[in-house]
């Protein structure tokens, strides 16, 4: 992120704050974030045009928390980054700006004709992939991901200039910064899908068992997306691979399992990360899922919660959605799909034929990071641990 | 080229010319000569020498204030050197001098404004600020310049020389130099350059015994220079450059054989640099005392007293000369100061044809 | 990169990536430039540098030559011989041993209205002229502000040949020496029709000139329009179209170019030559836009490599057409040393064919 939008401040010049108090709301690039204050003291020396509606690039002072009786030094105004109705309209010449701030960091390799010829273009060479030695760019990647993106932009502006009644609907900065995340995580990321179904008679009856004693501690109901998420972090976990990005020609394992979780809010999808989920209790998760839930309805997300996902989850089963495919949400190499439980027709060994309730999950993966043989033994795994009395037995213990 | 080929101002040069018995005095002596030169010009030899002095003290004192930069080289002491010469000859005819210029320029006719405004570095100077001090040119007056690469000046004077014998005109061609220059592979390529090929050139050497800070003696070792034309087979001729008339003398001859196209001729000029190498040098290689001493051969009050005692021309008549060239100096340094230095986008000019 | 010094192939190395004796012989047809229809003679490149001087001599009464050995002797490469013969003594003037005096006499005779035509026998004894030409000459017009003008040419032969063992004094390429200084125009002819019509230009240029002649140029034949026809100064010209990779060049080295091109058309690389010759003031538009024709390029001079003309044809490269360069710029220079004379040793200072062949192909990886 290179600049956040203030959206007010909470306290005065010259009030009192007190440490971690939320003293500004600001708007980043994927949510609402509360600003809280490093220090106890008086908020003093606002620089001058830092005020609502102001963009603000990240890292520049804003004011000081200073003693009563402390002299602050006095901080230059501030020149905005960008106007706020450029940002607003979500015109396709700011996408480019914030896109860049989205893309990935990697140092870009390509003659200068190259880059001409993307200038000439309109493409960012950070979303073309280089097939050249290191990752070197060519004419041809650029203009092959010119052609791909043509077509896109070839309907928009038919439909645009389509002569049928319209209305116009604008994209919440969420919503449209989620596109633009979407299209360089195709554009970019060769991705396939990986379907499984699994038999969730043994969780189902899991769930039961200790859905009381969770209300009790939580005040909240478990949800299969609790359970999945500790089984994912735990799978996770055993298969490292999973839990990679693709950067710069290599694979990057992440230490952490940082599992995002996609929650649909009014103003868009949202993702917040629950850290280190593999080490958390089922009662951790269920209550960080709970106060995500509350957040989304008010967008009022820090930084910190939104970001340093390494696997995410998205389940549309609440929907009514039997199977879906999901685009793998960069820079992580892996998503799980999940789908409702449908009670569906199973053959039994005997041959006779009864009803169990299946999930499907679907797993697209970056074929840079991880092949399908990596990628179905991963399902495999949750499969498993959705499956087997003994491990879900753990699941509800930790 | 600018040169023009205007006749000579003095017409009794011409009969000078034709014959040597005219004048009654002999040179390569020292000490006072008399010769038959008529009032007129004279008091133009006055004149010009007054000017040059004043010339020299405006420039210094404004180079003292601050207003005219780089550096300026005093002529002072040595006027009776250069406007012997030149008066010898015609405005067609072409000098070349060295960074101690302006007198030699002065000397064969220049404007004063142009020059002054010259050294002020201003768009109305004669070389549109671009030289200064130490390259001006009046080419319209036969004046090539000042140079300040010691001796790169005389190849010029020759070269010239050689265009006009090829040309069959009996221009002549007058390099200045001091006794420093003729030390340089210049001048002595020069000499032997136009010996061999009889060019019509008068190298003028003015002796004022200081290069900078070295003496004379310690550099060369003949004690009369003149004789260093022997070893190129031209005549060498050795004057008091204090004295006008002596030099002037010399010249007339010199300049005659070149005209008969008789080739040229070493001048020689014993004379005294009264200020520094440049003005506001310390001068801590020669003493007060050798100055002063040498100042009472001061070249200006001594001529024009041998004017006044000699009824040549009366005390009225040269203080009139006296205050005219001060107001002209003091006119000159008002055009300057006035002028516009050169336009910034014009930087590019004249680099190339 | 640069092939020519550190990092450099040894002369062991050099052999067995050459490529063969098969190579094409530099010979005349090579470049053929009289244009068509007009009638042309064979002649040397030392026999139109004396045509031109005839022809001008002949034109302007206010020509005339001065240098040493060049009345009845005719030079020291043969190129004024006749001329004395024709134009007599005092228009075809022998000179003492006096370099920075010939170089003055012509510079004040140039003053003085007159058009001289000076030669210094070596371009390495203008070190003794340095003064003449670089500090008066060339700013005379400048610093009088306009007063004058010096309409005078140079002539001075450079260059060395491999196992020709002319030495380090009698063999360099010292055409950036007078580049560097404003008020000078610096002409490297490569060809007989080049020699001729440049120096024409040349003598009809109210600047002071250096004309550079590549000595082992002189017995180079070519074809020589029999009219007075000028070249102008100041212009590129392109020897060779092409499309892949654009090789600029002067001097003898643009024979190496062109051999060098066409051993590789049959490989499917298509060379374009630009043959600079004024080396000063530098032509950057064809340059440029030859450079973003065909994004590669390969620079190729006989002066060693520190601070040589390749260093600036490069910026200027990069100046203009940096946005289409598809590799880096490449270049060929000769070695960052005196010229020694042992055959062993001299082999190899200087850029060969196959050193051009091979930045080509550099380029096109």
């Amino acid at each position: 992120m290179e600049s956040g939008r203030i959206i007010q401040w909470l306290v005065k010049e010259g009030e009192r704050v007190e440490q971690h108090q939320v003293i500004m709301e600001v708007e980043t690039d994927k949510a609402v974030a509360e600003l809280e204050s490093p220090a106890s003291g008086i908020l003093k020396g606002i620089r001058p045009g830092a005020v609502e509606g102001a963009r603000v690039p990240v890292g520049e002072t804003l004011a000081f928390i200073a003693e009563p009786d402390e002299q602050v030094p006095a901080l230059p105004p501030l020149t905005s980054v960008s106007t706020e109705t450029a940002v607003e309209a979500g015109g396709t010449q700011t996408a480019a700006a914030a896109t860049q701030a989205q893309a990935v960091t990697r140092q870009v390799r390509a003659t200068p004709a190259v880059r001409r010829i993307a200038r000439e273009l309109g493409i960012d060479l950070g979303l073309v992939t280089g097939t050249g030695p290191d990752g070197k760019i060519s004419e041809e990647d650029v203009r092959s991901f010119a052609a791909a993106r043509g077509g896109a932009l070839a309907d928009a502006t038919m439909a645009a200039t389509s002569p049928e009644p319209v209305e116009w609907v604008d994209l919440s900065t969420v919503q449209r910064l989620t596109g633009e995340r979407m299209v360089q995580s195709i554009q970019t990321a060769p991705q396939f899908a990986l379907t499984i179904s699994a038999d969730m008679t043994n969780a189902l009856q899991l769930r039961e068992a200790i859905i009381d004693q969770i209300a009790k501690e939580t005040g909240e109901r478990l949800s299969i997306t609790a359970l999945l998420v500790k089984i994912v972090a735990t799978a996770l976990k055993n298969q490292p691979r999973a839990n990679a990005s693709f950067e710069a020609g290599r694979v990057k394992l992440h230490k952490r399992v940082n599992v995002g979780v996609a929650i649909g809010a009014d103003a868009g999808l949202i993702v917040p990360v629950i850290k280190e989920a593999d080490q958390k209790s089922l009662v951790q998760i269920v209550r960080e899922l709970q106060v995500f839930r509350e957040k989304a309805r008010q967008m009022r997300f820090s930084a910190d919660e939104l970001s340093g996902g390494t696997f995410t989850v998205s389940n549309l089963g609440m929907y009514g959605i039997d199977q879906f495919n999901a685009i793998v949400n960069p820079p992580q190499s892996a998503i799980l799909a999940v789908g409702r439980v449908i009670k569906t027709p199973v053959a039994l060994p005997d041959n006779t034929v009864t009803t169990r309730p299946i999930m499907n999950l679907t797993l697209t993966v970056d074929h840079r990071a991880m092949d399908g043989v990596q990628g179905a033994k991963f399902l495999a795994e949750i499969k498993e641990r959705l499956e087997k009395p003994d491990l879900l037995r753990d699941l509800g213990k930790a | 080229m600018a040169v023009s080929g205007e006749c000579s101002n003095y017409p009794h040069q011409q009969q000078l010319a034709k014959s040597a018995r005219v004048i009654k005095s002999q040179s390569s002596s020292y000490g006072p000569i008399k010769v038959e030169v008529q009032k007129e010009l004279l008091l133009e030899m006055y004149r010009r020498m007054v000017r040059i002095r004043e010339f020299e003290l405006g420039a210094m004192d404004l180079f003292k204030r601050g207003q005219v930069k780089g550096a300026v080289h005093p002529y002072i002491g040595q006027e009776a050197s250069g406007v012997g010469v030149c008066i010898a000859l015609r405005r067609d005819d072409l000098i070349a001098g060295t960074h101690r210029s302006h007198g030699h320029t002065l000397a064969k006719g220049a404007d004063t404004k142009k020059m002054m405004a010259e050294i002020l570095g201003k768009e109305t100077g004669y070389c549109r600020g671009r030289g200064g001090s130490m390259h001006i040119a009046a080419f319209e007056t036969g004046s090539l310049g000042a140079l300040a690469v010691v001796g790169s000046g005389i190849p010029l004077a020759v070269g010239a020389a050689l265009a006009f014998k090829m040309r069959g005109e009996d221009k002549v061609s007058v390099p200045f130099t001091g006794e420093g220059g003729s030390n340089t592979g210049n001048w002595h390529e020069c000499l032997n350059m136009a010996s061999i090929w009889n060019l019509p050139v008068i190298f003028v050497l003015e002796n004022n015994q200081y290069a900078v800070s070295t003496k004379v003696d310690t550099v060369i070792k003949v004690k009369d220079l003149s004789l260093r034309a022997q070893g190129y087979g031209i005549p060498g001729v050795r004057v008091d450059g204090f004295d006008v008339l002596a030099v002037y003398e010399a010249a007339t001859k010199a300049v005659a054989r070149a005209r008969r196209g008789e080739g040229p001729t070493l001048l020689v000029t014993e004379s005294y640099r009264f200020e520094g190498h440049y003005a506001g040098e310390p001068e801590v290689y020669r003493t007060r005392a050798e100055v002063e001493e040498h100042r009472k051969l001061d070249p200006i009050p001594r001529f024009r007293n041998y004017l006044v005692d000699n009824g040549k021309a009366s005390l009225d008549e040269v203080n009139a000369i006296d205050t005219e060239v001060k107001q002209e100096i003091a006119d000159a340094i008002e055009f300057a100061k006035v002028s516009p230095p050169p336009d910034p986008a014009t930087a590019k000019d004249y680099i190339y044809a | 990169m640069s092939l020519g010094d550190d990092g450099e192939m040894t002369s062991k190395e050099r052999d067995a990536t050459s490529l063969g004796s098969t190579r094409p012989v530099m010979s005349p047809d090579l470049i053929v430039q009289a244009p068509q229809g007009i009638p042309a003679k064979q002649m040397s490149y030392q026999e139109a540098i004396r045509e031109a001087l005839r022809e001008e001599m002949l034109r302007d009464e206010r020509v005339f030559l001065m240098g040493e050995d060049i009345a009845k002797h005719g030079g020291a490469f043969g190129v004024t011989r006749t001329l004395f013969d024709q134009f007599g003594p005092e228009r075809v003037r022998n000179t003492p041993i006096s370099e920075n005096t010939i170089v003055g006499t012509g510079t004040g005779a140039a003053l003085a209205g007159m058009r001289p035509v000076m030669e210094i026998m070596f371009v390495d004894f203008s070190g003794l002229a340095m003064d003449q030409i670089c500090t008066q000459a060339a700013k005379l017009r400048f610093m009088t502000g306009g007063q004058c003008k010096v309409p005078w040419v140079l002539r001075m032969p450079q260059g060395g040949g491999a196992g020709k063992s002319t030495a380090a004094q009698h063999s360099q390429s010292l055409e950036v020496w007078f580049a560097h200084i404003p008020g000078l125009k610096v002409v490297l002819p490569s060809t007989p029709y080049d020699a001729k019509g440049l120096l024409k230009a040349a003598i009809r240029d109210d600047n002071p000139v250096i004309f550079l002649e590549h000595k082992f140029l002189y017995s180079f034949r070519g074809l020589v329009p029999d009219q007075d026809y000028v070249l102008p100064l100041g212009k590129c010209d392109v020897k060779r179209q092409g499309k892949d990779v654009t090789v600029v060049t002067s001097g003898a080295m643009v024979w190496h170019a062109m051999v060098a091109a066409n051993i590789l058309a049959p490989k499917g690389i298509s060379v374009e030559v630009v043959d600079v010759r004024t080396i000063s003031p530098l032509d950057e538009e064809t340059i440029g836009a030859s450079a973003r024709k065909t994004g590669r390029v390969v620079l190729v001079a006989e002066a060693c490599r520190s601070y040589g003309p390749t260093g600036e044809w490069g910026m200027v490269v990069v100046e203009q057409a940096f946005d289409y360069l598809k590799a880096p710029i490449v270049r060929v220079t000769g070695r960052v040393s005196p010229i020694p004379f042992a055959d062993s040793l001299e082999k190899g200072v200087w850029p060969e064919t196959d050193d051009v062949v091979r930045a080509i192909q550099r380029t096109m990886a």
